[in-house]
């Protein structure tokens, strides 16, 4: 199926539903259209059609007919009537109004510049400022703000502009969790609905939401009072359920959220917004096949909505992934198999030009992580964890979001796990085994407080595994973070959320993330791991953050900061005191390895170690240090260098790479099989690094993961074949399988027939037998 | 030993007396017939770290050229000496010199520039164009020339050297590929390589060292996740069978007259039943394809072995 681009022109003829045009509250003044506005906000669909289609004769007025155009789904028609109503007399509602249409078509781009346009002719035009609002606060920008307080606070406010601006305000503080602010905006939202008899069918949707969100896990929507209003007032407003369920994708509870949904769109069969969810809402279910009907379905009605685009095209391409499930009884015959049921407890979804290589580490990985986090959380999985690796990042993206340009690395939805593969970025930026380890992490705090748990602590347990039983262990913090916590942009712990939800800067998701990882090393040091479990009980009792934490530590929430803070303090105590002079000596490093300015290098990175010696994020002094030492002749000071930069964590690939030469040269075999394999979790499709280790692995007797090494070096097609051959060839000799150490001898004879070592190993096993 | 060999006597410590009377190297065998000449040009840098960098690489060739020719007949022009006078002036001595059989490497160390009709190689003064070069190397009556030109633009000599008696390898598919490329450096690399190596004769022909070089730029820009600016082109024949370097440790492969031939005969068979693959079960393919290996092996271990020991043996 072709799919239309992605920004396709407004200007085309679709029939899109009459309910895409949504509730105006005041915000267009006709009385006719008012009327008929009425009987479909009621329900009465066939009735408002009428309606509509006798206004769009009678009426002179063309804004009029623009809205009547829209009503009835004519987008094209609805679209050219606003632009010749405009050329005879430009208003701040009309502008106004245009901006709504293409905010409905997902042209926010387009929608925010109308907005605009309509407050530079009257800059307190409330309808423009909620409608401006409504696109920014979904870009991080707090400018949303600037928008929309005014209109709540305003006292010559028009009504409905008002009544929009605190649904949408209650929106958004639903999506941060603030439960407590959401619920007072939607009070007045109803006060000021009733006095001016505005229509109250969001406020029942969102207070069901409320409801929904507070109330014990197995709760029936069906049994909402909400519900019950919302259907008495207009039986097929499928909003009643997909505005919850919205939530619940915002909470992470994607099953629930399945299931309203579904509910959605089967009482309003054009919701094509809902299908979209429904659509994505399965497909991090895992129901791929389902996904697809409804993402179909989406495109047919509304093949303006980019996710529907992007969405369908990703799930075309999955057509070129393998599907491996593990443990599998025929894997002594075949790696490799097509998943005919879905019992086992992983499956990896990999790209083909990729399986063979990632599959033996993923699988390796996620057990182990299985394993560690099982006993450490206290938890089994009760269903197989789907491990996905996506080589394209938009691909991830669009898996994701439904679109590009995610700054994530990877994504868990519960027992699915996404991620980019380590081929989707430039080496060294990004160590995807850690990637990996800190994702099934989120398994287990997902899964086993219902979904329940805070971003802020599935993220903490995350970061802190990462840092204390992951693949690279230490606390590894990026230079620019400290800055911000020493700047004490660190939030309380009840507001943590909001770093991740709704950022005031991108550099605010990454300080969170620390932050998190802090708290729960803070936890873990102060009060015991086991403190853990107990927050996780909590939650999964449904006690938000504030809650939880006095329940669990018996603090308030402003003391448990006060200890953190403490913490803090002592943790990075030397770094804060002397942050000027290392941040100094940081950057000197950096430039003076620039310039090849070696004594320069050594001076500035000791200096900024010796304040920070855990520091092996990105433009570690370490490497630089190893660098200078090595490029003025001390390569015994360059690996000991190196050694603590890898015992701290450090994984620049380069440099390891230099460090395993250098162990494998002091026959330190042990050390350099660790080095070797480490490098394999940042950049796993080099074929000479499987081949090393292979190789040493073969030395330090351990055939059988020396043979797993070379036959990814073979995978990774090498130039030197005959040698992959060969090399697999004496892992088999080695495990004294002499069949396959035959056969792989003879295939690497076979493109090398005078290859001495080879020929040396066919006479060896020949004599043998 | 065939006195057409030049190559120093170093590779495995013998006895003279076992090199005169029976070895030779395959390498020699292929050159026995004619003299290797290389003549490599490190152009003009333009910033200090790359005129380190060309220099570095121009050296680099001489060393390995070494390994399968004889000093008279590697020539190096750098830094001032590097001008499209002497360039040409070394050509022409080699139009007098070099004869059908004998076999010319050249090098292009350095920058190109293209401006969409003139390819010129960038020189201390006046720079050497693509059309000169060909003029001059037509006259060379070689027709064995291999030239490779490792810079910017050089894809725009693809066109201009074309012949039927030379190879050419550039760094770029096109002279409108204009960025600084990274062939240089992976190619010299390559020759010293054992990954380039594939068929394990201990030398390194054009077509291995190319193969292994593509894949090392290739890897390069897919790991810094930058588009790839150079697409190496190697045109013309025979690039499996011009051999431009041999590895230090190289095998010594000691043969009379009848191994020589068993060992042809045998290669043959082998390429033989290769050819025939598809036609075969695995099983049978394998079962044949061993027997004619295992015969190989016994006469090529068999025959090292024997040299070992006669030099064991000669030793004092």
């Amino acid at each position: 199926m072709k799919r239309v681009l992605l920004f396709m022109p407004l200007l085309c003829i679709v029939m899109t539903p009459v309910m895409a045009r949504g509730i105006h509250y005041g915000a267009v003044s006709d009385a006719a259209l008012l009327a008929c506005d009425q009987q479909q906000w009621r329900g009465q669909r066939e009735g408002a059609n009428r309606c509509y289609r006798a206004l769009f004769t009678n009426t002179n007025s063309l804004a009029t007919r623009a809205e009547v155009a829209w009503a009835l789904g004519d987008i094209k028609t609805a679209n050219e009537l606003f632009g010749e109503a405009l050329k005879q007399r430009s208003t701040p509602g009309l502008l106004t109004r245009w901006g709504e249409l293409y905010a409905e078509t997902h042209q926010n781009d387009e929608a925010l510049k109308l907005y605009q346009e309509a407050l530079e002719a009257d800059k307190n035009f409330s309808f423009a400022q909620v409608g401006a609002a409504s696109v920014l606060v979904y870009q991080y920008a707090a400018q949303a703000n600037e928008y929309l307080q005014p209109v709540i606070e305003g006292k010559n406010v028009p009504v409905g502009a008002r009544l929009r601006a605190l649904l949408l305000a209650a929106r958004v503080n639903l999506e941060d969790s603030d439960i407590a602010r959401a619920v007072e905006l939607l009070t007045e939202a109803t006060q000021v609905a009733s006095e001016a008899k505005l229509p109250m069918l969001e406020i029942y949707a969102l207070q069901a939401s409320v409801e929904l969100l507070q109330s014990p896990l197995g709760t029936q929507v069906t049994e909402s009072v909400w519900v019950k209003k919302a259907l008495e007032e207009n039986p097929t407003y499928g909003d009643i359920y997909a505005i919850p369920a919205h939530f619940y994708v915002v909470t992470r509870r994607t099953r629930e959220a399945v299931d309203l949904f579904k509910r959605a769109v089967e009482m309003q069969p054009d919701h094509w917004q809902a299908r979209v969810e429904y659509g994505s809402s399965l497909l991090r279910d895992n129901q791929i096949a389902a996904a697809r009907e409804q993402m179909e379905a989406a495109y047919k009605g509304d093949p303006y909505n980019v996710v529907t685009v992007n969405t369908l095209r990703f799930l075309d391409s999955l057509k070129d992934y393998d599907v491996l499930a593990y443990p599998d009884i025929t894997e002594q015959r075949s790696v490799r198999l097509r998943v005919q049921e879905e019992q086992s407890p992983i499956f990896l979804r990999l790209h083909k030009k990729e399986s063979a290589v990632l599959a033996p580490y993923v699988r390796r990985l996620t057990e182990q992580a299985m394993t560690v986090y099982s006993k450490q959380l206290n938890f089994k999985l009760k269903e197989p964890a789907v491990i996905e690796v996506y080589p394209n990042h938009e691909d991830f993206a669009v898996r994701t979001a439904g679109e590009p340009g995610l700054g994530l690395l990877g994504v868990t939805f519960g027992y699915v796990v996404a991620m980019d593969s380590p081929s989707a970025r430039a080496t060294d930026e990004f160590h995807w085994g850690t990637t990996l380890w800190h994702e099934l992490a989120h398994v287990f705090t997902l899964e086993s407080t219902d979904h329940r748990v805070p971003r802020w602590f599935s993220e903490g347990v995350s970061v802190y595994e990462e840092w204390n039983t992951g693949p690279v262990k230490g606390v590894s913090i990026p230079a620019d973070v400290y800055a911000a916590f020493k700047a004490g942009k660190a939030l309380p712990i009840a507001e943590l959320d909001r770093g991740f939800i709704r950022p005031d800067s991108p550099q605010q998701v990454m300080v969170s993330y620390m932050q998190a990882g802090l708290i729960c090393q803070f936890i873990a040091r102060e009060f015991g791991a086991a403190k853990f479990n107990a927050l996780l009980a909590a939650f999964k009792q449904g006690m938000d953050t504030a809650k939880a934490v006095q329940s669990v530590f018996k603090l308030e929430p402003k003391e448990f900061d006060a200890q953190f803070n403490a913490f803090m303090q002592q943790e990075f105590k030397k770094l804060f005191q002397h942050f000027d002079a290392w941040e100094n000596a940081r950057s000197t490093a950096i430039a003076s390895y620039e310039r090849s300015d070696w004594a320069a290098v050594i001076e500035s990175a000791q200096a900024a170690l010796s304040i920070l010696p855990n520091d092996v994020e990105q433009d570690s002094p370490y490497v630089a240090l190893a660098r200078a030492y090595n490029s003025t002749s001390k390569p015994a000071l360059a690996q000991a260098t190196l050694e603590k930069y890898f015992s701290l964590g450090g994984h620049d690939a380069s440099a390891l790479r230099w460090l395993a030469t250098r162990l494998r040269e002091q026959k330190k075999y042990t050390e350099a099989a660790e080095v070797l394999e480490a490098i394999n979790y940042v950049t796993p499709f080099n074929y000479e690094v499987h081949s090393e280790l292979g190789n040493t692995l073969l030395i330090l007797q351990r055939p059988s993961e020396a043979l797993a090494e070379f036959q990814v070096a073979l995978k990774l097609n090498p130039p030197d074949r005959a040698s992959a051959y060969l090399h697999i060839a004496q892992a088999f000799q080695a495990m004294q399988r002499s069949a396959e150490a035959k056969r792989n001898v003879l295939l690497a004879l076979e493109i090398a027939p005078n290859f001495r070592a080879a020929q040396q190993l066919l006479l060896e096993l020949a004599k043998a037998k | 030993m065939n006195s057409a060999c030049k190559r120093p006597s170093t590779v495995m410590p013998m006895s003279w007396q076992k090199i005169a009377a029976s070895m030779f190297l395959l390498l020699c065998a292929v050159t026995a017939r004619a003299e290797l000449n290389v003549l490599i040009v490190e152009g003009l840098g333009g910033e200090a770290a790359y005129q380190k960098q060309f220099n570095k690489e121009a050296t680099a060739l001489q060393t390995v050229s070494l390994s399968v020719t004889s000093a008279e007949h590697v020539q190096l022009l750098t830094g001032a000496a590097a001008t499209r006078a002497n360039i040409l002036a070394v050509i022409r001595q080699l139009a007098t010199t070099l004869k059908v059989e004998d076999r010319l490497v050249m090098y292009l160390i350095g920058h190109g520039s293209y401006d969409g009709y003139t390819y010129k190689f960038n020189l201390p003064g006046t720079d050497l164009s693509g059309a000169e070069l060909a003029a001059m190397l037509n006259m060379i009556k070689s027709e064995h020339q291999l030239v490779v030109a490792t810079g910017s633009c050089s894809g725009a000599l693809q066109e201009s050297l074309k012949n039927d008696a030379r190879i050419v390898v550039t760094a770029t598919r096109t002279g409108n590929e204009r960025n600084i490329t990274q062939f240089g450096q992976y190619f010299v690399d390559a020759l010293a390589a054992t990954d380039a190596d594939t068929d394990k004769n201990g030398r390194i022909s054009m077509q291995e060292a190319f193969d292994l070089t593509s894949r090392k730029v290739k890897d390069y820009y897919q790991a810094e996740s930058r588009l790839a600016t150079e697409h190496a082109q190697l045109s013309g024949s025979r690039a499996a069978l011009f051999n431009v370097s041999q590895l230090p440790d190289a095998q010594v492969m000691p043969v009379n007259a009848s191994e020589s031939a068993r060992r042809e005969q045998l290669t043959s068979e082998i390429d033989e039943l290769r050819l025939r693959k598809e036609s075969l079960s695995e099983e049978v393919y394998l079962q044949q394809l061993e027997a004619l290996l295992l015969q190989l092996a016994e006469l090529d271990v068999g025959v090292q072995a024997d040299s070992v020991n006669a030099t064991s043996e000669a030793a004092p």
